[in-house]
């Protein structure tokens, strides 16, 4: 325990220098500052699709991204300097001839950082949270409007995908077709997670055996709990290939309760057959949380992906003099997030560009140096897209606790294999030589 | 290391440049502005735009290709809620690009309203579309005939036909609209634009009191509670422009099928408490139709202007025919026969009035479907007005037949819901509601300023 204390003495004291340095440089007050402005000033500027639920939901969508934005820049480029403006300025040096290992010194700056990230997180999701709560209390709002509000943002639901009966002769491995004039049939049990007194939602994807059909389908659905009461009717027309929903209401969904589901094609053409994919056809919203909590997996997420983004540009930091160090650690998750496209483009990077003459060799040796290098930062950076927890906050979707500790666990190990290069380099660089 | 002072000479450079950058500025524009198409950006830009536009400089391309790619992307999920704040920042972007406007409205009145199953969803989603052209696209592009003729359309097509299964819907929110804003369906032109009526028309709806009152006085009376009114004024607008601006020829050939709608529907029974939202045709607007469709011929004389003249005016002596005015049905189709012969030889009226009313119904536009039933319970009321219960009955029951043919060929729950027609009691109500001296116990607005009448 004594060497443990030991070992952490260092790091917390480099840690909490850290922080008072940045403190006393005014960057704290400077970002809070930038934060709040931010969120305030987006709530002026935005405007919403004429609904309260969708302006909360476009305003927290955006404070959230411009949060995420500041908060990662600021990260890769305190980060990107702290190591290697410490030497330039040879302060490094009355570090390291104490007796305090390279890995202290970056897990001190790194650990710092990482405090100061946390309390702005924590200011962020203060405004955020009052923000909604601010939107929530709009009583010159319908109630209507709030209680649509209540019902998407507030509730955190999730998605259980019904199973299509397999007594259906037209049931196939690729999902349920329904024909005009017949009815699909679907059933899910929800689990006991699931909210009581909550309203959900029926959602259904589906497309037709005509590509270029985009008109609405007339169909009739229905949804009732087995055997114990008349099922609800909706009588909708639906686009294809675009997800529709349908409200369930509050009293409707029980937890364990399992619910029938039919489809009834009323299409007059009588080609126009209706598929329903298995994964996504058919689903059922069940409520299974609230707000607070998915906030809160949502700051969790964000804050391991600044852990990771910190360690980048620490490590970049220790290897490279600032301004390299940061154009490295700025360029890799921006070549990480064009990552996303290396499929849509298929795979033809630069031979686009060539138009004419894209069989030349210059065309095939940049496509592949292009591929090669989008390969080499796939195996580097952790796919950060994937860490994305906007998309499930504001569609009142449910951010489990699984998906926040898989963003912990995934981006705190490559966090760790840069730590361990950092120290490497930091031991290992030559300290700057101070200027007469 | 070179001493700064040593770069001294960049500083007079830097203004030679920007110098030149100016004098060249000027010999790019005015080329420009010769060009009819070149519409200069309106003196009173908002600053904040004017910031954007200048500070992203050459990167306001690239910041327009993301956002779009976002606004695809999220349209693709059905993500839409983001699009009303997206198309604002494209097309303020790009604020004399007049297709990203176009296709913006279109893309929310059309392809995101159906994503809604609530008519009111849809009908919010059909507004962002209009104020997006009304309220931002003319503002930087004013009196721009492409612009006018798109926002026409959105009335015309997708408030006005029946495409969309919550056109009904569309149609008593816009008339209910208009009814809060004029007080009725015919404001009072001589004191519109000093009222604050005027203002708020102005303000909200970007329609001008003197622009409204010189479009009645010439194409009225019209009714601003209908959507071809709306697509009337705005592809009006169109139509003063330079005929060799592009879109104009558009914006005349929406005029005189708007007019024609009119005279097919001009006139409107609405009661929303009681559910009444009844068009019907308004005959004493056909010489104002007739003088549109020449219009538009002898400013361009196109092949399909003059088919669309012919069909309109054999559906108007039909039409006329069904309401029993026998003598201006006949002269109608005299002017047709006479302007566009058959080369097979032409029938004579009453053969041809027949053979349209027996003929099938199945693709007979709804508001023919309505105008012929309608017709003849108008009919039915004068005959019975003169005393001949038996004509009456006679008339009566061809309305009946027709009402009900033109229903059975309605193949689905859907089609009937969109194409349908008004229940038979309903036109027979408001036929005699017409017919009846307006009192306030008809619970309708019959009482529209038109003096009580027979048809």
């Amino acid at each position: 325990m004594k060497k443990l204390y030991a070992n952490l003495h260092p790091v917390w004291a480099l840690a909490l220098l850290v922080m008072r340095r940045q403190w006393r440089s005014g960057l704290w007050l400077l970002l809070a500052a930038l934060l709040a402005a931010g969120i305030a000033g987006l709530r002026l500027a935005i405007q919403g699709d004429g609904t309260l639920a969708g302006m909360a939901r476009i305003w927290l969508s955006y404070s959230i991204a411009w949060t995420s934005f500041l908060l990662s820049a600021a990260t890769l480029a305190i980060a990107a300097s702290s190591i290697s403006l410490e030497n330039a300025a040879c302060r490094l040096q009355l570090v390291r001839v104490k007796p305090v290992a390279a890995a202290q010194i970056w897990i001190g700056n790194w650990l710092g950082l990482m405090l100061i990230n946390a309390v702005l997180l924590g200011i962020a999701g203060a405004a955020l949270g009052a923000g909604v709560w601010h939107f929530n209390r709009a009583h010159r709002q319908p109630a209507s409007e709030l209680a649509a509000l209540r019902n998407t943002l507030l509730t955190a639901q999730i998605s259980l995908p019904a199973i299509a009966l397999s007594n259906q002769p037209a049931s196939g491995p690729s999902g349920l077709t329904v024909n005009p004039g017949g009815v699909g049939r679907w059933r899910i049990t929800l689990p006991d997670t699931v909210l009581e007194k909550r309203p959900g939602g029926l959602q259904f994807e589906f497309i037709t055996a005509r590509p270029d059909q985009t008109a609405a389908i007339p169909m009739v659905w229905t949804a009732g709990l087995s055997g114990k009461r008349r099922p609800l009717s909706f009588e909708v027309s639906a686009p294809p290939r675009k997800p529709s929903r349908l409200d369930l209401p509050a009293d409707f969904l029980q937890p364990g309760c399992t619910i029938e589901i039919t489809c009834a094609n009323r299409h007059p053409d009588t080609t126009t057959a209706l598929l329903f994919p298995h994964q996504n056809g058919v689903t059922v919203l069940a409520p299974a949380g609230g707000f607070a909590g998915n906030l809160l997996r949502a700051g969790l997420i964000i804050f391991a992906r600044l852990s990771f983004l910190a360690a980048l540009g620490m490590t970049a930091g220790a290897a490279f003099s600032f301004p390299v160090a940061l154009l490295l650690a700025g360029a890799m998750p921006l070549l990480d997030g064009l990552n996303r496209f290396r499929y849509t483009a298929g795979q033809h990077w630069v031979r686009w560009a060539f138009q004419d003459d894209a069989a030349s060799w210059i065309a095939r040796t940049l496509d592949l140096a292009v591929a090669a290098a989008s390969e080499i930062v796939r195996l580097l950076m952790p796919a950060l897209g994937r860490f994305n927890p906007v998309d499930l906050l504001t569609g009142g979707r449910l951010i489990p606790w699984a998906a926040a500790g898989q963003a912990g666990i995934v981006l705190c190990f490559y966090a760790a294999l840069l730590a361990g290069a950092g120290a490497w380099l930091l031991a290992r660089r030559q300290l700057g030589m101070a200027e007469i | 290391m070179k001493s700064s002072r040593q770069h001294w000479w960049l500083i007079p450079l830097l203004f030679l440049l920007l110098a030149g950058a100016a004098f060249w500025r000027a010999r790019v524009m005015q080329p420009r502005a010769a060009r009819p198409q070149f519409q200069p950006p309106p003196e009173d830009m908002p600053p904040a735009l004017i910031f954007t536009t200048v500070a992203l400089g050459g990167f306001r391309g690239i910041m327009v290709d993301l956002l779009w790619m976002r606004a695809i992307h999220l349209q693709e999920e059905a993500r839409v809620l983001e699009l009303v704040q997206l198309s604002d920042w494209i097309t303020a972007l790009e604020p004399q690009f007049t297709t990203v406007w176009a296709f913006h409205a279109w893309n929310m009145a059309y392809n995101i309203s159906i994503m809604f199953t609530d008519p009111e969803d849809r009908w919010r989603w059909v507004r962002h579309g209009i104020r997006l052209l009304r309220d931002r696209a003319l503002f930087f592009n004013p009196r721009h005939p492409v612009l006018l003729r798109e926002l026409g359309w959105l009335y015309q097509h997708k408030i006005g036909y029946v495409m969309d299964s919550a056109h009904r819907h569309y149609k008593i929110r816009l008339a209910e609209e208009m009814t809060a804003l004029l007080g009725g369906a015919h404001p009072d032109y001589a004191s519109l634009a000093d009222s604050s009526t005027g203002e708020r028309a102005r303000s909200v709806y970007k329609l001008d009191p003197a622009g409204m009152a010189a479009l009645d006085r010439d194409y009225g009376p019209l009714d601003w509670r209908l959507p071809a009114t709306h697509a009337l004024y705005w592809s009006h607008q169109g139509r003063l422009a330079d005929t060799m601006q592009p879109g104009v020829r558009a914006c005349y050939q929406m005029f005189f099928q708007c007019m024609d709608e009119s005279f097919r529907h001009g006139r409107l029974q609405f009661n929303p408490a009681a559910g009444q939202y009844l068009a019907t045709p308004a005959l004493e607007l056909l010489p104002r139709a007739i003088r549109a469709h020449e219009e538009a011929i002898q400013r361009f004389d196109l092949p399909v202007f003059h088919l669309a003249y012919a069909n309109f005016l054999a559906e108007a002596a039909v039409v006329l025919y069904c309401y029993g005015e026998l003598p201006r049905a006949r002269e109608l189709y005299a002017t047709l026969i006479a302007r566009y012969p058959n080369p097979q030889g032409d029938p004579e009226f009453e053969a041809f009035a027949e053979s349209c009313l027996t003929g099938d119904l199945s693709e007979t536009p709804r508001e023919d479907a309505i105008a012929l039933v309608d017709g003849f319970l108008a009919q039915s009321l004068l005959r019975e007005a003169r005393g001949d219960p038996a004509g009456a009955a006679e008339t009566a029951g061809l309305a009946r037949k027709i009402w009900h043919k033109f229903m059975q060929s309605r193949v689905s729950d859907d089609h009937r819901q969109r194409t349908g027609l008004p229940p038979l009691e309903e036109m027979e109500r408001a036929a005699r509601q017409r017919a009846a001296p307006a009192s306030p116990a008809d619970g309708g607005t019959a009482a529209d300023g038109t003096p009580p009448r027979i048809l």
